[in-house]
């Protein structure tokens, strides 16, 4: 494996490594292989089992995979689109490639919109991560159930410990990790897979989704848009990641594939299981299916799966925070509390929240991360011609280009704000209720659409006439 | 104009990557074609074939 801090200073390139700063050309020398390695570890972890759950309750095997995996795809396509191009021409992450859309203030958006998405991820994974030390305990006989008050929280602190220490390191402490973890999550995920569809096949195919609401248009179109927000997740995780890539063309395939394709592959678990047994965790299915031994080795890989993605969801969220002015002096590791603190308070006082409001989770994802890949699309592809002034990006004086007025584009409000009434006007975040014609187009492709179209008409009318947002150098 | 001064080591790193040669490419013809298969295409068929 490549080692990225190779023919640089050590001390320059650490500062860059955990910060917003731009990576140089000779720092960016992950290739296809680890890129997609670290990025198959960041989406192969519990939550797969949720989504896959979520499907199930609306649709059957093959018409919940159809959904999931071209929703999943669709939804990976426009966050590797919004974000790819522009993290790796500049060695930028996420928030970095969205200052010449949202302004040199009002990007402040995106550092809010990852804190809160990945701090809920992370406080899903290391809770599940808590719940199945408890099941490995309980099913190898170290404890009893009468102990898993003590064990969950304990074992969540543990993993944020775990998390922590890993990423003193930077970024070569995710490398080193993905290494370890990759053989083990993608076998296990296989041979879970293969055990449940051959051992539970009838029931399985033959199990009708609790949840249908009778119209199976209406179903199958709420499958795309799980598969679809799903992916959008991966918005504030992956220019972290491949902005270690020394150009698009290295990215492309990892981003799709290696981050894309996983996630219904492996909610595949979930989406049968709940089918079948009722139940998408694992740790319990597995158990009951194949006995302590199985059992074991599926809570080994919830575990090892859960604590690699927290770790990339941390990483990536102190980088995020760099941005903040005064973060950005903040010492590394100050910097990491910063980011796996709430999920440690989250994962010790309220571990069922996030359980409980997932679909609410995953609304308040495609409701923002929609329009805002559309948004940065328009933006870098069409009408600046992937061209940014590098500069600029981290210049936040009123002379700057992305300066707009007063550090805001209004472009960018008014695409996001059309983009987010779109987006509640068909589909009802908190009680999945719909307006036509959301069961012909989805939720967050007409968000995506209203929030780019707004977004171009407000540039070519207003911005670009008022020689704002350096469209005009 | 009046910019921002910015750290030293930011500041060379931006001098660096201000020339076009030290900037990554974008996306070629077979990138797009790969993902044109595999976001629009791809899903496309599958929709297809999981409503049959």
């Amino acid at each position: 494996m490549t080692d990225m801090t190779k023919g640089a200073p050590s001390v320059a390139t650490d500062s860059a490594d955990e910060s917003n700063w731009p990576l140089l050309k000779s720092e960016r020398t992950w290739g296809q292989l680890e890129l997609g390695i670290v990025l198959l570890v960041a989406a192969s972890a519990t939550w797969c089992y949720i989504i896959g759950e979520y499907v199930g309750y609306y649709l059957n095997l093959k018409q919940g995979f159809a959904t999931m995996t071209a929703g999943s795809m669709i939804g990976m396509l426009l966050v590797t689109l919004a974000v790819v191009p522009a993290a790796t021409r500049y060695g930028i992450d996420s928030i970095v490639s969205a200052r010449p859309q949202l302004g040199s203030r009002g990007w402040i958006l995106t550092v809010f919109l990852q804190y809160t998405s990945i701090i809920g991820w992370n406080s899903l994974l290391l809770i599940f991560f808590g719940k199945s030390v408890v099941q490995l305990f309980v099913t190898t006989g170290m404890a009893s159930e009468a102990s898993a008050g003590i064990i969950l929280p304990l074992a969540t602190l543990v993993a944020c410990a775990v998390v922590y220490g890993v990423l003193l390191s930077g970024k070569s402490g995710i490398e080193r990790a993905s290494n370890i973890l990759f053989f083990f999550i993608v076998g296990v995920g296989l041979w879970m897979v293969y055990l449940l569809l051959t051992e539970q096949s009838a029931a399985v195919t033959g199990a009708a989704p609790a949840y249908a609401s009778g119209d199976l248009q209406w179903d199958y179109v709420t499958g795309i848009e799980i598969g679809i927000v799903s992916l959008l997740s991966w918005w504030p995780y992956i220019g972290a990641m491949v902005r270690v890539a020394p150009n698009a063309h290295t990215a492309a395939m990892p981003a799709m594939l290696g981050m894309g394709l996983p996630v219904p592959l492996l909610s595949v678990i979930g989406l049968a299981a709940i089918l079948a047994l009722e139940t998408s965790d694992p740790s319990a299915w597995m158990v009951q299916l194949g006995g302590p031994l199985y059992g074991t080795i599926a809570l080994i890989f919830v575990i090892a799966a859960n604590l690699g993605t927290a770790i990339i969801g941390v990483y990536a969220t102190a980088v995020g925070l760099r941005s903040v002015p005064g973060a950005a002096r903040m010492p590394w590791r100050l910097t990491l509390l910063l980011a796996l603190v709430p999920v440690a308070v989250i994962g010790v006082v309220l571990p069922n929240v996030f359980f409980d409001n997932f679909g609410t989770f995953l609304a308040f994802i495609g409701v923002f991360f929609a329009p805002l890949c559309a948004i940065q699309i328009v933006d870098f592809l069409i009408l600046r011609r992937q061209r940014l002034d590098v500069r600029s990006l981290y210049d936040s004086s009123p002379q700057a280009p992305y300066y707009y007025w007063g550090g805001f584009n209004p472009a960018a409000i008014a695409g996001m704000a059309a983009g987010f009434v779109t987006y509640v006007y068909l589909l009802n975040p908190l009680t999945y209720e719909s307006r036509s014609p959301y069961e012909a187009v989805t939720a967050s492709l007409p968000a995506a659409v209203a929030g780019g179209l707004i977004y171009l008409i407000v540039t070519l009318v207003l911005v670009k006439p008022a020689k704002k947002g350096g469209y005009n150098q | 104009m009046t910019r921002h001064a910015l750290p030293p080591e930011l500041e060379r790193r931006i001098s660096e990557l201000e020339k076009p040669d030290n900037q990554g490419s974008g996306f070629t013809g077979l990138d797009w074609i790969l993902l044109a298969v595999t976001g629009v295409i791809g899903p496309a068929l599958l929709l297809i074939w999981g409503w049959n």
